[in-house]
């Protein structure tokens, strides 16, 4: 080492300067040595690995993650792929169209990972029809299995009419229309869905060539996970070459050395090449966040071996012939704030330790060994090269004069206006502050991916026909079979259809309704416990898509809530519903028994379920509806006592009687009484078993047993008919408050809330219930990818406020230690403050969601700012205090000479810089994903803003504070 | 050698001897298979009416999954099932009977028809449809043909009558030669694909020449699935009446 250098060198020099040595002395070692490990490293490089599992980004004591997973595993997954099937002229329904839907819900089912499908081909269905004027129960599939070797002999439109007519199905699995129809497919938790969902896609993908008018959609977070990985992939290899172009052609211009651009560049690229084959190594997976990685190496690690060599490169312009001499100068001068820059950078990164996110933790520590991996590289690197490649002087040098004059001036103009220039400064932090309230937090699909993209066709598609493809899941625990468990769960999925952005709701109420239907001819849950058991066993053995509604041992339930994608507040406003409702505990108090409270509480219950089912189907709920539920109908309609004459006539009468009488004249003296008895809700079964005794066939007296039962099941069928008349006058009542007639399937819907009036218990909340009555608990959880994405990006906020908390506190204390003064630590670290505040402010304009991204942003941000103002502040202190330019003592300058030399030494660097990334990563704005063009845009921003505060601002802040601390710290730090 | 007397002769002692055809076999394959069914259906529906209670286990993929324990009451071609177990089921019951089904659910006190073609349809999840269930006699609806014979079985295959209603269009037995009871079965569809197979052991017979297996195995040919009936008890000829198979007794507690 030159004796000039050794004997001025602060510790910080003497570490660069030893480094520079190094490579001085020995360049070709330390080149073959850094290619040979990047030789050794690529392949692995190559290899890195992918883990794209977003739930590992929830922090590790969050509570959502832990309920994702029980709830997924429970239920075999809650990851749904959605496949529209559709028909490009209007008509699904063709012999041909139906197989593809039957090949395509069996053929997901094979798929590894898959661990369930469902579609209108594999429904299990009950129907009723007339048969010899008895109503009969026909069970089977909604649609039989085709046989697709002879589709001319499928009825299409017989299975059109059949599927069409079911109101559970129609809007839901098939278009009202009959034009589309979606397959869902279950992932299986814990297994990689990127894989699977591709296996899928090409397998439908290849039955379509044999189908014609038919058109195929994939929605739903396996597909469109899948999408934005490949088309991830696809941006950055059409867009790498490009960006690697622009980067050297903007560093070949600014330095105007091909040489000097191979150099700096090709430094950076052996430390991303070192850090990915670090990550195979040690058998670590790039995650959602680490995969920026590169990209950040190439943002930040370019400035340190820029700055390297443009000091070099000057040296060699100002007439210094001899490389080494110009290296290790360019080492001793910029060796140290290269080393603070990086190591305040990497101290930086360290602060993500203090997150509860271990992907952040990872990522956080892995940026810290790229940073100094590219730090050492580039101080090593560089030097070496430099020494070795036949470098040139430029006489005049690279800085563009006039490039000189303007930054001089507007850093002096500043300056000299510090009331203007604080307020400016002021004003920008105010408006920043204002424009982050508006960053949005949630997450809009339609906002992640551009117009025309394959995910936002897909889900327009899938949300006009459909209802969409976005779910989320809302678990129910209790004893499932109970009634008044599946009475709770009917009005949760009353009041979550009828939330805004909501368009279908499925539960296990709909195949009980079904299996009810069947087994009783009601279409409402019977209120009997036995009746609800029984179904619920029967349908859990029978039906094979039950499992994704309820779990097999009935304890918890699952709502299957189909969400707008457009409607980003839509689930954590199911959540905080859902989950907040006060009725935990419900009791069944026997009707007879119903005191005051315990009425009103029934009613307000059943009033809500009635409104909710209006807003459901899109009406408001109507004044007066409580008056009119309170109503307590003694009497029947005549339309009732007809249907009651039918039911005794059909139970007593001459053909096939249930109970034969004795004289079938005797039927008509005993309807009257037992019509008026029932209507009046006098007449209980022991009554009517007499009444009938009285003149039954003595035959059926030997079995007096027999008698009582089967007059208990006319009772029952009686009452039936009673019932369902209120529940007729109840409906008519609400029509009458809404003011126009409801369609059929709000009937439905509306009926059944309705019918719980009439059962011989209700149904109240358990604080209200009193002493003995049967009660059930239940409890709401509500899941969902929406919600465990928007918890994850909370989390990251969360974390990404305490660690730029920490990361300030570091980057402070680490400048302030360097410079040894606490203002000039504050002040370097402004230009990094201001950039983070734009960044995030341009994001708020922009409406570019705050989530995972953001942070690889705000690192961008950070260390931009920091190397820039290390440099600038490091030159200045060198300026004003005096230094030495290839072994030339220059006295201190004055402050404005001091901001001219300063912006004329490193200014022209810090411009190259950013003018290299801001340039370059702008051409990720012509990507294909909303995030990637974010990230070009901010990341341009960033460098943008980095670079205008720290050459314009930063001097103005350096003279203010040189004032304040005078000559005791940059003093010190400066070889002087 | 001094042993070996002794352990030669335990084991011919031990062994089973080679059981004797039935001495009706011969009289029986002379007339024609069809005779041999008729022999064949007769030795296990011997009887006017019969009680029988089984516990079914489902197996998918060889795991137990579910359990139910039920009773049959048939008579003729009339039937009523009542269910015993599981608990949530108790007190179930359907009617057969000329071709209608009723079901009746507990804590309902109605009585629900279904349709026929519901016979055809699995049965809480096992591998049989409730008509296999009545599938004992099968010479009514099924016409047979001699496929071949070994030392302990005669092999008939079945081709299904013209009018019959029965699932299956075709079915391939083995009736053993020793007792003449029909003890394996394979079912197979329209297009010759085998659906599933019964195998039935564990024989017995009663004093009324009646005869019983123990355990039923229904195996579906298509999946790993199966279901496994063990004959808890079985009672016949205790004067069960035409009218019990009513609708009236489903809504009794059976």
């Amino acid at each position: 080492m030159p004796a000039e250098f050794r004997a001025r060198t602060t510790s910080l020099q003497a570490a660069a300067t030893a480094v520079g040595a190094l490579a001085v002395r020995a360049p070709w070692a330390v080149l073959v040595l850094s290619v040979f490990v990047t030789a050794a490293l690529a392949p692995l490089a190559a290899r890195v690995g992918y883990d794209d599992d977003v739930l590992g980004f929830l922090p590790d004591d969050e509570p959502e993650v832990e309920r994702f997973r029980d709830i997924g595993r429970r239920f075999g997954g809650l990851s749904v792929g959605v496949i529209g099937v559709a028909a490009t002229d209007g008509d699904l329904f063709t012999p041909e169209r139906l197989c593809l839907l039957q090949r395509v819900t069996q053929g997901v089912r094979t798929v590894e990972g898959i661990e369930h499908s469902s579609s209108v081909t594999h429904l299990l269905d009950a129907d009723v029809a007339q048969e010899g004027g008895e109503e009969i129960t026909v069970v089977g599939m909604l649609i039989d299995e085709l046989p697709c070797d002879d589709p001319q002999s499928i009825d299409a439109a017989a299975i059109r009419a059949r599927v069409l007519s079911r109101d559970h199905v129609r809007g839901a699995l098939i278009s009202p229309r009959g034009d589309a129809a979606l397959v869902l497919a279950n992932v299986r938790p814990d297994v990689p869905v990127r894989p699977i969902a591709e296996e899928v896609r090409a397998m439908v993908d290849g039955w379509l060539p044999g189908v014609e008018g038919v058109r195929v959609y994939y929605g739903g977070a396996p597909f469109v996970g899948s999408y934005v990985a490949q088309v991830a992939r696809d941006d950055i290899l059409r867009l790498s070459p490009w960006i690697s172009l622009a980067i050297i052609v903007i560093v070949l211009l600014t330095s105007r050395s091909v040489l000097g651009a191979t150099i700096a560049l090709g430094s950076v690229g052996m430390g991303i090449v070192w850090v990915l084959g670090m990550f195979t190594l040690v058998d670590e997976p790039l995650t959602l966040v680490s995969s920026s990685l590169p990209v950040l190496l190439i943002a930040l690690g370019s400035a340190y071996s820029i700055h390297l060599l443009a000091r070099i490169l000057d040296n060699l312009d100002a007439g210094e012939v001899d490389r080494r001499r110009a290296v290790l100068d360019s080492m001793a001068h910029v060796g140290p704030p290269v080393l603070v820059a990086g190591l305040t950078t990497a101290a930086g990164f360290v602060s993500f330790q203090v997150m509860n996110i271990e992907p952040m933790r990872d990522f956080g520590l892995w940026m810290t060994v790229g940073t100094l991996v590219v730090v050492l590289l580039g101080m090593l690197v560089v030097p070496a090269a430099a020494v070795i490649l036949p470098l040139r002087g430029r006489p005049g040098g690279r800085a563009p004069a006039w490039a000189v004059r303007a930054m001089a001036a507007a850093a002096l103009a500043a300056a000299r206006r510090p009331v203007w220039t604080f307020g400016l400064t002021a004003a920008l932090v105010i408006a920043c502050g204002v424009a982050i309230r508006v960053v949005p937090g949630g997450m809009d699909m339609r906002a992640f991916f551009a117009e025309d993209s394959e995910p936002v066709a897909a889900e327009a598609f899938l949300e006009a026909r459909l209802g969409g493809s976005v779910f989320v899941q809302a678990q129910v625990a209790g004893d499932i079979k109970s009634p008044l468990v599946l009475l709770a769960i009917e009005r949760l999925a009353a009041e979550a259809c009828a939330m805004p952005g909501v368009t279908d709701v499925q539960s296990v109420a709909v195949p009980m309704l079904i299996g009810a239907r069947a087994l009783t001819g009601a279409r409402r849950i019977p209120a009997a416990e036995a009746s609800t058991r029984a179904i619920a066993t029967l349908l859990d053995s029978e039906d094979p898509n039950i499992r994704l509604l309820v779990d097999a041992p009935w304890r918890h339930a699952l709502l299957q809530i189909k969400v707008q994608a457009g409607s980003p507040d839509t689930p954590a406003a199911l959540k905080a519903a859902l989950e907040g409702r006060r009725e935990r505990r419900l009791a069944a108090v026997s009707r007879g028994a119903l005191n005051d409270v315990q009425r009103a509480a029934e009613r307000r219950a059943v009033e809500g379920h009635v409104r909710a089912a209006l807003r459901c189907a899109g009406r408001a709920g109507p004044q007066g509806l409580g008056d009119a539920l309170a109503v307590r109908y003694t009497d029947v309609s005549p339309a009732g006592v007809g249907r009651l004459e039918a039911r005794l006539e059909e139970a007593l009468g001459e053909e096939d009687p249930l109970i034969a009488l004795a004289d079938p004249g005797a039927l008509a003296a005993l309807k009257p009484n037992v019509i008026r008895g029932l209507a009046a809700r006098t007449l209980e079964p022991p009554a009517l078993a007499e009444a009938i005794a009285a003149v039954a066939h003595p035959d059926e007296l030997e079995d007096r047993e027999a008698l009582d039962t089967a007059a208990a099941s006319l009772y029952a069928s009686l009452r039936d008919i009673v019932e369902q008349d209120a529940v007729d006058r109840r409906l008519e009542a609400v029509a009458g408050l809404i003011g126009e007639p409801l369609p059929e399937r709000d009937h439905l819907a509306l009926r059944r809330a309705l019918a719980v009036l009439d059962d011989p218990y209700a149904v109240v909340p358990a604080e209200a219930a009193g002493g003995a009555s049967e009660r059930a608990d239940i409890e709401v959880a509500v899941t969902g990818f929406p919600l465990v994405y928007q918890r994850m990006n909370e989390a990251v906020q969360r974390n990404q406020v305490s660690s730029l908390a920490l990361t300030a506190v570091l980057v402070i204390t680490t400048l302030s230690i360097f410079f040894r003064s606490a203002v000039l630590g504050l002040v370097a670290t402004i230009p990094a403050g201001l950039t983070l505040a734009v960044m995030f402010a341009v994001m708020g304009l922009l409406r570019i969601p705050m989530d995972v991204g953001s942070t690889m942003l705000a690192s961008i941000a950070m260390g931009v700012g920091i190397d820039y103002a290390v440099h600038l502040a490091w030159r200045y202190g060198a300026e004003v205090n005096g230094t030495e330019v290839n072994g030339t003592e220059e006295t201190g300058a004055t402050r404005d000479e001091a901001v001219v030399r300063t912006l004329g030494a490193t200014g022209w660097g810090i411009v190259i810089n950013a003018l290299e990334v801001s340039l370059g990563f702008g051409i990720l704005a012509f990507g294909s994903l909303v995030p990637m063009k974010a990230v070009g845009l901010l990341t341009s921003t960033a460098m943008a803003v980095g670079a205008v505060t720290t050459l314009v601002l930063l001097p103005a802040l350096l003279r203010w504070a040189w004032r304040i601390t005078r000559k005791s710290a940059l003093a010190t730090a400066q070889p002087s | 050698m001094k042993n070996l007397l002794p352990t030669l002769c335990l084991l011919l002692c031990a062994a089973p001897a080679a059981a004797a055809d039935d001495p009706l076999l011969a009289e029986l394959l002379a007339k024609g298979p069809e005779a041999l069914l008729v022999e064949a259906d007769k030795r296990i529906s011997n009887f006017q009416d019969q009680e029988l209670t089984v516990e079914m286990s489902i197996f998918s993929g060889g795991k137990l999954e579910q359990k139910a324990k039920l009773t049959t009451f048939t008579k003729g071609s009339a039937r009523i099932v009542r269910f015993d177990e599981p608990a949530d089921v108790r007190g179930m019951g359907i009617l057969i009977k000329a071709r209608a089904i009723y079901v009746k659910i507990p804590g309902s006190p109605k009585v629900r028809r279904v349709a026929g073609h519901s016979r055809k349809q699995g049965m809480m999840g096992s591998d049989y449809a409730f008509d296999d269930t009545s599938m004992l006699a099968l010479a009514e609806d099924y016409t047979a043909e001699l496929a071949g014979q070994t030392d302990a079985d005669v092999k008939l295959v079945l081709t299904r009558k013209p009018g019959s209603e029965m699932n299956y269009p075709k079915l391939e037995v083995l009736i053993s030669k020793s007792d003449l009871v029909r003890h394996h079965t394979r079912f197979f569809d329209d297009d010759g694909k085998e659906l599933k197979t019964e195998t039935r052991t564990e024989l017995r017979k009663n004093e009324k020449g009646h005869y019983t297996h123990g355990t039923v195995v229904m195996k579906d040919s298509q999946r790993d699935h199966h279901t496994e009936n063990k004959v808890v008890a079985e009672k016949v000829d205790q004067g069960l009446e035409d009218r019990f198979f009513q609708q009236k007794t489903l809504l009794k507690n059976l």
